[in-house]
C-alpha cells in the first residue's frame, strides 16, 4: 500500500471525437455512482432523538471538579483565568480561612464568550476546571449563559466518575 | 543555527555589554556586496534565513540583483515598529535554490519606503497591508489606500502607541 | 442628422434616456454599455466575505476590483496584548480549513527562537493530523467547488468523508475544528490508544471514495467544458502575483515545501508531488484530487513507522517504569530509614539502580522539554518559518523581545496572495467563468482579512 505510485496523476485528457455519447456515458457513470447511495447506510444522526458518540477529549461546557467528599478542589490560583485567550472571561473571588486555605467566593465563566480552546484546562494545577462532552448551551438570554460556582461544580460521584474516565486518580481527598 | 541578531535588540544593547562581534556576510550577502551593493550582515534568524539590512536608497538596486538572482517570490512584506522607527520587512523566496531571505529597511523620519512592485507585481497588496496597519508609505506603490481597514479608519492599528479612540465608533461613545 | 436609411428600429442609442449614457461599444453587432455589479460580500459562492466589484459588458468581465477586509479580526494586533499560550487559540481562527498548518508555524517559528527539540513521535503525529486536515481541506474545496458548478450530490459527499477525518480529530484534540493541540515542543496530549488503527480504518477506506468522486466528477461533460481551457495563467503570472500551492502545481512546477525544503520528517516519507501543466481550472482539479491520495500515502507510510507505536503500548511501558521507579525510591527511602528488623541496602547498589532506571526513550514522548506555558518567554530574536498549507505557502513571521509576548506576529497567508491574480485572470473573460475560477484558487476569506 504504501510505495504504490500514486494513479490519478494523468487523468487522460477528455476524446473530442463523439462528445454527444462520451457525455452521455459520463453522466450515467456519475448517475450509477449516485444511485448506488440509495442502498447504504444513512450518515447523519436524527439529532434530538440520537445524541452524537462524543470523544472523552471533547471540548464543551466547563465544570469545576471538587474532591471525593465534595469540598472545594479549585485553590485559586488564577492560573485559568490568566492563560484565557477571552479576557475576563473566567472571574474569580476568594479569600483565605483562619488556617490559609483558599476559600473560593466567587467563580463565574461566561459561556457565551467561551471560544472552548482548552487552555483552562492544561494549566490547572489540581485538575479542577475541566471540561464536560456537553454542548447543548443555547438559552434564551445571555446573562443565563454566565455560569456562577454552584452551576459549573461537579459534585463528588460525578466528579469521581469524571476523572476515573479520564484516566486519572478517581478518588482525591 | 547560528545567533539571532533582532533589531530589536539594537536599540537595547548598552555599550557595557561587550562588543558584540561584527556579524559576518552569509553567502548571499557576500555575494551581493561583491557586486558592489552596500547592505548590512544581520545574521540568520532563528529558522536559518539570512538576514540582510538595506538602506532605503539602496534597496530598489539590491531587490533587482536579487530577482536576477532568482528570488523570484516575495512572500511578505512586513510592517514593524520600533517605537523609534518603523521598518518594513521583506520576505523573499527562490524558486530556483528554495532559500528565503529577509531584507529589513529602516524607514526616515517620514516613514516612507520605496515600493516593490516594479520589481514584484505582488508587493502590492502587501505594502497596501503595511500602509494599512503600520502607516509606512511606500514611494511609488501605484494604488496606495487602505486595503483592511475601512476606507475612513483613523491612525494606524499596528503602531505600537496606537489608541483607538474615534469619537465616531460606537463602543467609544459609551 | 437626415440618414436615408430605411430601417425603423431604434437604436438603443437613439432610445431616450441612453443617448447621453458613456461607455456604449458596439460588441457582436450590439450596443452595449459597462455595467458595474458587485457581488458580494454576502455571497454563497465568495465562500467568505468577499466583495468583487465587476464591471462587466455584456457576458465579458471589463475590470474587478476586490474589496477585503470584511473578515478583519486584528489576529496580529491581538498577539501583542497576550502570552504566546495564550494567543494560541485565536490561531485556530486564522484559518479554519486548516488549521493544524497555523498552528504548525507558529509552534515551530517559538520552537526554532527557543530551541526546543521534538520528539519524533510528536513529528509524526502532527504530520498525520497536517496531512488528514489537507485532505479535509481538499474536500472540503471539492465539495463546494463543483457545488459552484452547479452540482449537489458531490457536496453531500465530499462532506461525509471529511466528518470521518473530523471523528478522528475529535478523539485526539477534543475537537472538530478548531484544535488547539500543538505546543511548543510538543502535543497536548498522546494520541488515545487505538486511534492509529482508526485513522488507518478512515484511509483505508478512502481512496475508494475518491474513485466515486472522480467517476462523478472528472469526465463529466459539464464539469469539462466550464473547466477544460478555463483560467489558463502562465508559470510567470502566478510568480509575479505571488500564487503559490496547488495553482502553482497545476502549471507544471513541482514547487512544494514539503519537498523543497523539508520541515518535520517530510525527509523520511515517500511521496510525489502531483503536477499538471495545462494551468487552467481542470488542470487546479486535478491536482487537489492527486494530493489528497498523496496525503493518504504519507499517512500509510508514518502510521507504519510509528515510534512508540500506538500509545496503549507506551503507557503499558510507562507503567513499568513507574513500577521501577517506585522499587528504587522504596530502596532509598531504606536505605535512610531502615526498619529495625531489616538489613539496610547498601547505598552504592541503589545509586547504580537508580542509574539505570528505565525511562522513555525521547523520540517516544509527547512534549520534548516541559515548558512552563503560563511564563514561556523565548529569546528575543525572530524566526520566519513556513509550511506547505492546502492552500500554499503559509508563514509565520515572529519577532520576540524576551518578554512573555509576542512583539510582532505577521501572517503570510497563502489566500491573500492568492487572491491578488483574480482580477488579471477575469479580465477580458467570460462573466460566467467568474465562479469557477475563484473556487478553483481555493481562496479561504479568513486568511485573507486575519
Amino acid at each position: 500500500m504504501t510505495n504504490e505510485p500514486s494513479k490519478s496523476q494523468h487523468i487522460e485528457a477528455p476524446a473530442d471525437d463523439n462528445r454527444v455519447l462520451s457525455g452521455l456515458l459520463e453522466i450515467g457513470r456519475g448517475l450509477k455512482t449516485v444511485l448506488s447511495h440509495v442502498g447504504r447506510e444513512a450518515v447523519t444522526l436524527e439529532y434530538p432523538e440520537v445524541l452524537p458518540d462524543l470523544s472523552v477529549r471533547f471540548h464543551g461546557r466547563l465544570c469545576l471538579l471538587t474532591k471525593s467528599d465534595g469540598t472545594d478542589l479549585c485553590i485559586g490560583c488564577k492560573a485559568c483565568a490568566r492563560v484565557c485567550p477571552c479576557d475576563d472571561l473566567i472571574q474569580i473571588e476568594m479569600h483565605r480561612d483562619g488556617d490559609k486555605k483558599p476559600v473560593i467566593d466567587q467563580f463565574t465563566i461566561d459561556m457565551g464568550r467561551c471560544i472552548f480552546c482548552g487552555n483552562c484546562t492544561e494549566v490547572c494545577p489540581v485538575d479542577c476546571i475541566k471540561m464536560l462532552p456537553d454542548f447543548e448551551l443555547a438559552d434564551y438570554s445571555r446573562e443565563a449563559l454566565v455560569l456562577d460556582k454552584y452551576d459549573l461544580t461537579l459534585k463528588g460521584e460525578d466528579a469521581d466518575e469524571w476523572r476515573r474516565t479520564h484516566g486519572l486518580a478517581p478518588s482525591v481527598t | 543555527m547560528s545567533d539571532a541578531s533582532p533589531p530589536a535588540n539594537k536599540a537595547d544593547k548598552t555599550p557595557a555589554d561587550d562588543a558584540p562581534e561584527p556579524i559576518q556576510h552569509g553567502p548571499l550577502g557576500k555575494a551581493l556586496a561583491d557586486k558592489g551593493l552596500t547592505l548590512e550582515a544581520l545574521g540568520d534568524d532563528a529558522v536559518g534565513n539570512e538576514t540582510l539590512g538595506v538602506a532605503c536608497a539602496d534597496l530598489l538596486g539590491v531587490a533587482k540583483a536579487l530577482r536576477d538572482d532568482g528570488f523570484d517570490l516575495l512572500l511578505s512584506v512586513s510592517g514593524m515598529d520600533y517605537k523609534e522607527y518603523r521598518q518594513s520587512v521583506t520576505h523573499l523566496y527562490s524558486t530556483k535554490t528554495y532559500q528565503t531571505v529577509t531584507l529589513k529597511t529602516d524607514a526616515g523620519g517620514d516613514d516612507t519606503v520605496p515600493s516593490l512592485v516594479p520589481i514584484w507585481p505582488a508587493a502590492d497588496w502587501h505594502e497596501r497591508e503595511s500602509y494599512d496597519l503600520m502607516g509606512i508609505h511606500y514611494e511609488g506603490h501605484p494604488d496606495l489606500r487602505r486595503i483592511l481597514m475601512p476606507i475612513d479608519w483613523i491612525g494606524h492599528p499596528l503602531r505600537k502607541d496606537y489608541k483607538e479612540e474615534d469619537p465616531r465608533l460606537v463602543w467609544n461613545r459609551r | 442628422m437626415t440618414t436615408a436609411s430605411p430601417a425603423p428600429e431604434l437604436s438603443l442609442r437613439d432610445k431616450p434616456g441612453f443617448s447621453d449614457l458613456q461607455g456604449v461599444t458596439v460588441e457582436h453587432g450590439l450596443n452595449t454599455q459597462d455595467m458595474v455589479v458587485n457581488i458580494g460580500p454576502q455571497h454563497p459562492s465568495t465562500h467568505g466575505v468577499l466583495r468583487l466589484v465587476t464591471t462587466i459588458n455584456g457576458e465579458i468581465v471589463k475590470d474587478m476590483e476586490p474589496v477585503i477586509g470584511y473578515l478583519h479580526r486584528s489576529k496580529e494586533k491581538m498577539a501583542e496584548g497576550r502570552s504566546y499560550f495564550q494567543y494560541q487559540p485565536t490561531i485556530d481562527r486564522v484559518e479554519y480549513l486548516s488549521s493544524f498548518y497555523d498552528h504548525y508555524v507558529y509552534v515551530t517559528a517559538i520552537e526554532a527562537l527557543a530551541d526546543l527539540k521534538v520528539p519524533k513521535r510528536v513529528e509524526y503525529i502532527r504530520m498525520i493530523c497536517m496531512e488528514l486536515n489537507r485532505i479535509t481541506s481538499h474536500l472540503l474545496w471539492f465539495g463546494t467547488f463543483l457545488l459552484d458548478l452547479g452540482a449537489t450530490s458531490p457536496f453531500f459527499y465530499a462532506f461525509r468523508e471529511r466528518e470521518a477525518i473530523f471523528k478522528l480529530f475529535e478523539d485526539i484534540t477534543g475537537a472538530r475544528m478548531m484544535y488547539n493541540y500543538f505546543r511548543f515542543g510538543g502535543v497536548n496530549a498522546d494520541a488515545p490508544p487505538g486511534w492509529l488503527d482508526d485513522v488507518r480504518k478512515v484511509i483505508n477506506e478512502l481512496p475508494f471514495r475518491f474513485d466515486e468522486y472522480e467517476a462523478i466528477a472528472n469526465k463529466n461533460p459539464i464539469v469539462m467544458d466550464r473547466c477544460i481551457g478555463v483560467g489558463v495563467t502562465s508559470y510567470q503570472d502566478l510568480l509575479d502575483y505571488g500564487v503559490t500551492g496547488p495553482s502553482m502545481r497545476a502549471c507544471g512546477v513541482a514547487q512544494d515545501m514539503r519537498k523543497t525544503n523539508p520541515y518535520s520528517c517530510y525527509n523520511e516519507v515517500e511521496f510525489d508531488v502531483p503536477t499538471a501543466t495545462e494551468g487552467d481550472v481542470y488542470a487546479r482539479y486535478k491536482v487537489r484530487m492527486a494530493e489528497m491520495r498523496e496525503s493518504i500515502r504519507i499517512v500509510h507510510q508514518l502510521l507504519d513507522n510509528m515510534p512508540g507505536g500506538d500509545s496503549a503500548e507506551l503507557r503499558k511501558l510507562e507503567k513499568e517504569h513507574a513500577k521501577v521507579a517506585e522499587e528504587i525510591a522504596a530502596a532509598k527511602k531504606r536505605v535512610t530509614v531502615a526498619k529495625k528488623n531489616e538489613e539496610a541496602p547498601n547505598a552504592a547498589d541503589v545509586a547504580k539502580m537508580a542509574e539505570k532506571a528505565p525511562e522513555l526513550p525521547f523520540d517516544y514522548r509527547t512534549t520534548g522539554q516541559k515548558v512552563n506555558l503560563m511564563v514561556f518567554k523565548p529569546p528575543a530574536g525572530e524566526a520566519f518559518s513556513m509550511v506547505e498549507s492546502p492552500r500554499g505557502m503559509l508563514g509565520c513571521y515572529l519577532v520576540s523581545d524576551g518578554t512573555p509576548k509576542a512583539y510582532r506576529v505577521k501572517w503570510r497567508g497563502a489566500s491573500f496572495s492568492n487572491l491578488t491574480i483574480l482580477p488579471s485572470m477575469m479580465i477580458g473573460n467570460l462573466y460566467p467563468d467568474l465562479m469557477a475560477i475563484f473556487g478553483s484558487l481555493d481562496i479561504i476569506l479568513p486568511e485573507v482579512d486575519r
